[in-house]
């Protein structure tokens, strides 16, 4: 279905582009560079990543000119409505210019005159991003009712996105992020809320529904991750609740009532408890260390929510792990400490930890409380060296809104994040890279075949976005059958 | 002439005694006059069906242009089984699909599969059986498993007569395996069940009524029947009308019909009618408390009479989130007028994400853009203007919305936009639905001009039964209600209150002694004394 809808959008592409064909002739000189949309001026990509697509900022156009020119080699020109590459030759370029760099001249045709703005600069990073694609939940951003909503993938090299699992195969359920080991396409969990909810695991081909409530544990489990080894699931079990602001500046907060933090065993089927982590404090957002021996996570005291909901301030701590025996370390480290002041603020709340998988970073959200960044404006991402125990703010890739919920590709030299920039309502997703001296590069919108028109008109929000290095295979329909037949394996406790 | 007489009484049926259900149909969708719309719709299977009924709904808007719109397509339909079966028995067919219709989650898209099955058919009837091996996919893929109408037709019947021919099984076969394949490839992201029976059809998923078979089962065997004789004709036309009563009597619920009635006056804002309509009859639901509440506020109406109609308890001015695309329309609209917006927003947000079939909602995609306004949110609500500004009958409105953005002295000064603007909280806290009653009075207190704020907080109080509560503030009614005297509600219930709930012909006593015995009944022996609370 999607081919077709491409075809069509091809036909129309080709009327637009028969409809927009002239040469650019006595063009008007301009000293700045274009304002256009996404703004990729002087962003960085990776080499074969889907063509960067924009159209003029502004609508008052009637035509855009671009042409390309490699740094190192490799030339190509467009012209039509927005500028559109082609896919192939794309590539080609990209390729040819790694480590180099891509210089845009942009000519704009408004009212029957050229434009030509001061040429910029795409840099096309040394470092590849070979993995196949993003995954990410699509989800209206409403309030307590899901709606039409999705699991999907995309193709990073082209603009193919299809469904993993859509709302309309388990009718009337809602369903967490897809939580894939490492980028694994056929390891990963997801988590469908509801009267039927359950937590599907596929490893190998294989979909296992669990029931991971038990008489021990207050909740399911919650926000997942994959040890390394694929044996082990960190999770937290959350009671999570939202309030609504009656004000006009900010619309939800999102809170937990009671949280812990636990391990399940993949193998034995067994959740793995450690009083450390399941204290009458909120632990949260556990992740695994790149070598697999050791468990991040936040951990708050608790409050009276919601009346306290702007209270909680999480700090960032660590705990060993034993991937022999499943058993957790005596002693619980805070790296960071929720309560020492940072920069300008006498506290902050630290969330939402992701290690890169070479070992060298640990990305994490700060926000000014609680533990759900994407309702919080001032949401940042931050960036500490697992080496020195260094932290900064990642000033190249932050905004004055919510920048959360990141992940990194396979390489650990790319990362995702989402972030509510454009509007201050509906999350996109931005891809940045990052160098071997944690240097990231500014960061650029999600391609879309006709991004301003896709952006301007999209009425879903890019949610819990990680990196897979396949396409992930997934049976919809039997997990609409499991998932609708209600049987679930139940989880023990060792 | 038959087909005629058909659409006339179609017309008159939707016209006169069911407008309120074409704006229902209308509100649960958003037709976009767009290319990609259009791509999107016919890309997925049964899509030009959906596209097509989708159309055809956006003329409910205006329920005249709606109403005819349906005449014509039973007319069309009565037209395409004429040529199929006797013009008489054809009204069969016509009637159950009419009947079919009371139940307000049949899409029209429904209706336009099987006119195109059937009008596929009667074009198609004399060609050969090997055309079919391209018009089967094709027809499946535009109008869904609906396109077994035309398969089986054409199994059955040759040169008009039944005629069973073998060849045509093998059709059949063709159309089996063409239709496994679909569910098991395409259609993966569905329930099997759905995958079969098609999933655009019905509006809530994993619900098959029966009329869905029976009434593409009836224009499958119907033909059978050859009526040579007069007589037999008037039978055919007799049940049709037998089948028309019972279709009105037994197809459209009263009292769902009412409640989408008094939404359907809300969204016009008809207060006086719905105040009309209650006086004669009130469906006892939390819903109707909530339209006619509104209404009486909106008409400076509230005080005086809010307890001389039926009140359903302590939801009965604002309720708290349903996941469906109905309950909470008249709360959405109570916290817009209120200017609660951010409320608003949330529930009409909520309410669009609960149509049952993915699609959006016009209605509350205008009502969720007006909030954006209000807030100040000016590039998310031209995002939704101009998606508006795509569809036929909301883009003159969203045209003219659009002109506003950025520009907060024409807000400001805006009839609606700028009272709300006037009206809506100063502070920012969290909202609590338990405490609805402190969250009316916050807002009247960051505008004493906001009198329908403080009727909602004196309302609760009285709802609740927290008579303290309503005594202790009482005197700003009379300070800021702008009223001559205190309204007979508010009379009545203090009265009720000194006398100690015992005050016979009371409106207020008469709904405390029902919750009282409500609550009775509910808590099993669980004294609902305390109802009237000094």
């Amino acid at each position: 279905m999607n081919k077709i809808y491409n075809i069509l959008g091809c036909l129309s592409l080709f009327v637009c582009l028969v409809a927009c064909t002239k040469q650019v002739t006595d063009p008007q000189m301009q000293i700045t560079k274009p304002s256009i949309f996404p703004d990729y001026v002087g962003v960085t990509i990776p080499a074969d990543i889907a063509p960067m697509n924009f159209s003029m900022a502004g609508d008052e156009f009637e035509c855009i000119d671009v042409v390309v020119s490699g740094s190192i080699k490799g030339e190509m020109h467009v012209q039509g409505d927005y500028a559109d590459f082609d896919i192939d030759e794309w590539h080609e370029l990209t390729r040819d210019n790694k480590g180099g760099k891509l210089t845009f001249t942009v000519s704009a045709l408004k009212d029957g005159a050229w434009l030509q703005y001061k040429p910029f600069d795409m840099m096309v990073s040394p470092y590849s991003l070979d993995d196949y694609g993003l995954t990410y939940r699509l989800i209206a951003p409403g309030y307590e009712v899901g709606g039409d909503i999705g699991i999907y993938q995309r193709d990073l090299h082209t603009f193919d996105e299809s469904k993993i699992l859509h709302e309309s195969a388990v009718p009337g359920q809602c369903m967490n992020c897809h939580t894939a080991n490492r980028g694994s396409a056929d390891e990963f969990l997801i988590h469908v809320r509801g009267t039927k909810g359950g937590t599907v695991v596929q490893q190998n081909g294989e979909q296992t529904w669990l029931n991971t409530k038990t008489d021990s544990t207050k909740a399911n489990m919650g926000y997942s991750y994959w040890h390394p080894s694929g044996r082990y699931i960190a999770s937290s079990i959350n009671s999570i609740h939202q309030s609504f602001f009656v004000g006009k500046d900010r619309r939800i907060e999102v809170f937990d009532t009671m949280s812990d933090v636990l391990v399940y065993d993949v193998r034995t089927n067994q959740l793995l408890l450690n009083p450390l982590l399941q204290t009458s404090d909120w632990e949260t957002y556990p992740v695994f260390s790149a070598d697999g021996k050791t468990l991040y996570y936040c951990t708050s005291k608790p409050y009276n929510v919601p009346a306290e909901y702007d209270k909680p301030r999480y700090s960032l701590c660590k705990i060993s792990f034993d991937p022999e025996k499943g058993t957790y370390g005596d002693r619980v480290d805070t790296l960071l400490k929720s309560y020492e002041p940072l920069g300008d603020r006498d506290s902050v709340s630290y969330t939402y930890p992701r290690p890169s998988y070479d070992g060298k970073w640990l990305m994490y959200g700060v926000t000014d409380f609680g533990n759900f960044p994407v309702n919080h404006k001032e949401a940042d991402l931050w960036l500490m060296d697992l080496k020195t125990g260094a932290t900064r703010s990642l000033t190249e890739v932050n905004s004055d809104d919510v920048d959360s919920f990141h992940n990194w590709s396979t390489n650990s030299h790319w990362f995702v994040f989402s972030t509510r920039r454009s509007d201050g309502m509906y999350t996109t997703l931005m891809l940045s890279s990052l160098d071997d001296n944690g240097k990231a590069t500014k960061p650029f919108l999600l391609p879309q075949r006709n991004p301003k028109k896709f952006y301007h008109e999209c009425l879903w929000s890019y949610n819990c976005p990680d990196f897979t290095k396949d396409k992930v295979k997934f049976d919809a329909r039997k997990a609409s059958e499991k998932c609708l037949d209600g049987e679930r394996k139940q989880v023990t406790i060792r | 002439m038959l087909s005629l007489l058909l659409a006339i009484c179609i017309f008159v049926f939707w016209y006169v005694f069911y407008p309120q259900a074409l704006s229902y149909q209308e509100q649960n969708q958003l037709f976009l006059w767009s290319c990609d719309y259009f791509v999107e719709d016919v890309s997925k299977i049964g899509g030009l069906a959906d596209y097509l009924g989708e159309f055809l709904v956006q003329f409910y808007y205006v329920e005249w242009l709606g109403a005819l719109v349906i005449a014509i397509v039973y007319a069309i339909f009565h037209r395409v089984l004429s040529g199929i079966m006797h013009t008489s028995l054809a009204l069969i067919p016509c009637v159950l699909l009419l009947w079919y219709m009371g139940d307000e989650n049949v899409l029209m898209s429904f209706v336009v599969a099987i006119i195109i099955a059937a009008a596929s058919y009667l074009l198609l009837r004399k060609t050969s059986i090997w055309l079919d091996i391209i018009v089967l996919p094709i027809l499946y893929w535009l109008i869904g498993p609906i396109v077994w109408i035309y398969a089986l037709l054409r199994l059955l019947y040759h040169d008009g007569k039944l005629k069973v021919n073998i060849r045509y099984m093998a059709l059949v076969a063709y159309m089996a395996v063409m239709h496994i394949i679909a569910v098991v490839v395409l259609l993966n992201q569905w329930p099997m069940l759905s995958a079969l029976f098609g999933t655009n059809y019905y509006r809530v998923p994993l619900e098959y009524p029966a009329m869905q078979f029976v009434i593409p089962a009836i224009v499958v065997l119907l033909p059978i029947v050859r009526i040579e004789k007069k007589w037999f004709s008037l039978v055919a036309l007799l049940i049709a009308c037998v089948l028309g009563f019972c279709a009105d009597h037994y197809g459209y619920e009263k009292d769902k019909y009412e409640l989408i009635y008094q939404d359907y006056l809300i969204r016009n804002g008809r207060w006086n009618d719905v105040i009309k309509r209650a006086e004669k009859y009130q469906v006892p639901v939390n819903f109707s408390s909530e339209s006619v509440n509104l209404s009486l506020a909106m008409t400076g109406q509230l005080a005086a009479r809010m307890f001389t109609f039926y009140q359903s308890g302590e939801d009965a001015l604002i309720m708290p989130r349903m996941r469906d695309n109905t309950s909470n329309l008249p709360s959405m609209e109570a916290f817009y007028q209120l200017g609660m917006v951010n409320e608003a927003m949330r529930y009409a947000f909520d309410i669009q994400e609960s149509i049952l079939n993915g699609k959006k909602s016009g209605r509350m995609m205008k009502r969720i853009a007006e909030c954006c306004i209000i807030n100040g949110r000016y590039v998310t609500a031209e995002k939704y203007l101009n998606l508006l500004s795509q569809s036929l009958f909301y883009k003159e409105w969203a045209e003219k919305a659009k002109t506003y953005l950025g520009h907060e002295e024409w807000i400001d000064t805006h009839d609606q936009w700028g009272r709300i603007r006037r009206m809506r909280y100063k502070d920012d806290f969290l909202y609590s639905y338990p405490e609805k009653h402190k969250m009316f009075y916050i807002l009247f207190n960051g505008n004493t001009d906001n009198k329908m704020a403080l009727e909602y907080f004196l309302g609760q109080t009285l709802l609740n039964g927290d008579t303290k509560l309503f005594k202790e503030y009482l005197p700003l009614a009379e300070r800021y209600g702008g009223y001559s005297a205190v309204p007979y509600g508010y009379q009545d219930a203090w009265q009720c209150i000194e006398a100690h709930g015992n005050l016979p012909g009371s409106s207020y006593a008469n709904y405390v002694n029902r919750m009282m015995k409500t609550s009775k009944s509910n808590t099993d022996g669980v004294s609902g004394a305390s109802m009237i609370n000094h």
